[in-house]
């Protein structure tokens, strides 16, 4: 186990950094684990005024995942500053797929990642 | 293919083009300057076995050591092994490829051979062997961390054993540094929280240091040197510009004569893990890599600095991290750190070391562009006496002494400014 647990956590810290910063009052995060994979289902709200912001959550989340980044970086994630979006970038090149709804003023993220076992 | 513009067809590869690009001006500049200096092939191979056997401990400059001749040759040879591993890994080329790719290239001139890297990377394969994974996992850390292999070669004259042993021992030492850094990289990163660009400097420093004291306990000790090239061969300040003006150009050409997202580079506060080349396109990271290497080139001009192996390679090192958090916004005010800080202390701008810590304070322009550039100054500053300092702690055995610097002055200043002006910050907002 290359610390997959600890760097699906931290995905799920970043997300939850990012929409804090744009004004999220109300997050919810749920994460499955079945056949080598992780799922994380993410929701959260935003403020109106920070809706431009969200072009770099579906420009970043979907960049291919590249795993010489995730292995030197990916205790960076989580570690997100307001206003800065280059840990979400991180959170994209650590996994492997991801989907973006957004609707009547919240997000829903669904990203995959397989998790690599020795 | 028909129909298909220059741009469309290079689409995708744009900066393996840039590699190439490199490589073959390498090749011409071995030519020159071989031809410069009257050297025959013989002469070169002469010197490129002078460079394999010698201490390449810091500061060990192969212009003054071999001449210009052979030192293209080795960073020729260099940059040919990097490339083909990229290759051969099938790596993505972004920001941080270029990073590792100049920064091998600039070392390439003080430090590194083709020789003294390869126990390094074999520790990285077979560190990715063990976690049975490819090696293009770990091969940022593996190309990063051959920042030690001076304490490969250093290992063979401070043994005491006879030549052979001494070899074997060296060589060990150089696969157990590329076994043990991948691990090491990745938790030193959190804890100069991404604001230190040169991480594996850090880390790698962190090793050197407790690898020369295990050393010191066995009454083995490695001393510093310092084989500089004091010269400013105009041929050289006229290449470096004309590369940075021809990858600009080149840049300028692939954004469709566009420069507003060299602006948009310039809004990031740089901190790991922004990678330009992803967030805001190859042509404009290559406009912000040529104006980054201009600024470094200009700052030795203007403070009367030499053209020195070490400090090319620092101008191509700045050069390539400005594909990875550097942008001239929050590079300019560490720089001008460095420089004010010679009104204060012992250390003139040209002194060898101080050139080298102004080129080298790219690593900390996060903390300029995350605090402000009052702050990116006094980063600067810290890091300019800092770095007159470290290089002792290892027998100058870390090559990226300036890395491991700047690791300590963005863990020691960002959890103050993250307190004091975060809060100043947010209390504004309110």
């Amino acid at each position: 186990m290359l610390h997959e647990e600890r760097k699906i956590s931290k995905i799920a810290e970043e997300l939850t950094v990012y929409f804090l910063a744009i004004g999220a009052d109300h997050i919810s995060s749920e994460i499955k684990i079945e056949d080598g994979q992780a799922t994380i289902h993410f929701r959260a709200n935003y403020r109106p005024e920070y809706e431009e912001r969200l072009e770099d959550v579906e420009k970043y989340l979907k960049e291919q995942k590249d795993d010489g980044v995730e292995d030197i970086y990916w205790e960076l994630a989580g570690s997100g500053d307001p206003g800065e979006s280059s840990q979400l970038l991180l959170v994209g090149l650590m996994i492997d797929k991801a989907e973006i709804e957004i609707q009547d003023g919240a997000v829903k993220l669904t990203l995959s990642k397989k998790l690599y076992r020795k | 293919m028909e129909g298909k513009t220059f741009r469309e067809r290079i689409e995708g590869r744009e900066l393996k083009l840039v590699c190439s690009f490199s490589m073959a001006l390498l090749f011409l500049a071995s030519a020159v300057s071989m031809a410069e200096e009257g050297r025959s092939l013989g002469e070169v191979a002469k010197g490129l076995w002078v460079i394999v056997v010698s201490r390449d401990t810091l500061i060990t400059d192969y212009f003054e050591l071999v001449g210009y001749g052979a030192a293209f040759v080795n960073a020729f040879l260099i940059t040919v092994l990097v490339y083909w591993l990229l290759r051969r890994e099938k790596m993505k080329f972004t920001g941080l490829t270029m990073a590792a790719f100049f920064i091998n290239i600039g070392y390439a001139f003080w430090g590194k051979n083709p020789v003294n890297i390869l126990p390094i990377l074999l520790g990285s394969y077979l560190y990715a062997k063990l976690h049975r994974a490819r090696l293009g996992r770990y091969i940022y850390t593996a190309l990063f961390g051959t920042c030690l292999s001076p304490l490969v070669t250093e290992m063979v004259f401070m043994l005491p054993f006879v030549w052979g042993v001494n070899l074997l021992i060296a060589v060990a030492t150089g696969i157990l540094i590329g076994f043990v850094l991948p691990s090491l990289s990745m938790h030193t990163a959190s804890m100069h929280m991404g604001y230190n660009l040169f991480n594996v400097g850090f880390s790698g420093g962190i090793l050197a240091f407790v690898l020369v004291c295990v050393l010191k306990a066995f009454g083995i000790e490695s001393e510093s040197v310092m084989i500089w090239k004091a010269a400013s061969p105009l041929w050289i300040v006229i290449g470096l510009y004309a590369s940075f003006l021809l990858i600009f150009l080149y840049g300028l050409y692939l954004e469709r004569g566009d420069v507003r997202n060299v602006l948009k580079i310039w809004q990031h506060p740089g901190r790991a893990v922004t990678d330009f080349v992803l967030m805001e396109g190859a042509g404009s990271t290559l406009m912000n890599m040529a104006l980054v290497g201009a600024v470094c080139t200009s700052y030795i001009c203007l403070v009367g600095g030499d053209f020195s192996g070490p400090v090319v390679g620092a101008i191509l090192t700045a050069f390539g991290f400005a594909a990875f958090g550097a942008h001239v916004r929050n590079y300019v005010p560490v720089l001008a750190g460095v420089f004010l800080s010679t009104f204060l202390t012992r250390f003139e701008p040209t002194t060898p070391g101080m050139q080298l810590a102004g080129i080298f304070a790219v690593g900390l322009s996060p903390v300029a562009g995350q605090f402000g550039p009052i702050p990116g100054m006094l980063a600067g500053m810290l890091h300019s006496v800092i770095v007159m300092c470290t290089a002792q702690m290892y027998g100058g055995l870390n090559l990226y002494n300036n890395g491991f610097s700047a690791g300590w002055v963005a863990i020691i200043m960002v959890p103050a400014l993250e307190s004091f002006i975060r809060d100043a910050r947010s209390r504004k907002g309110r």
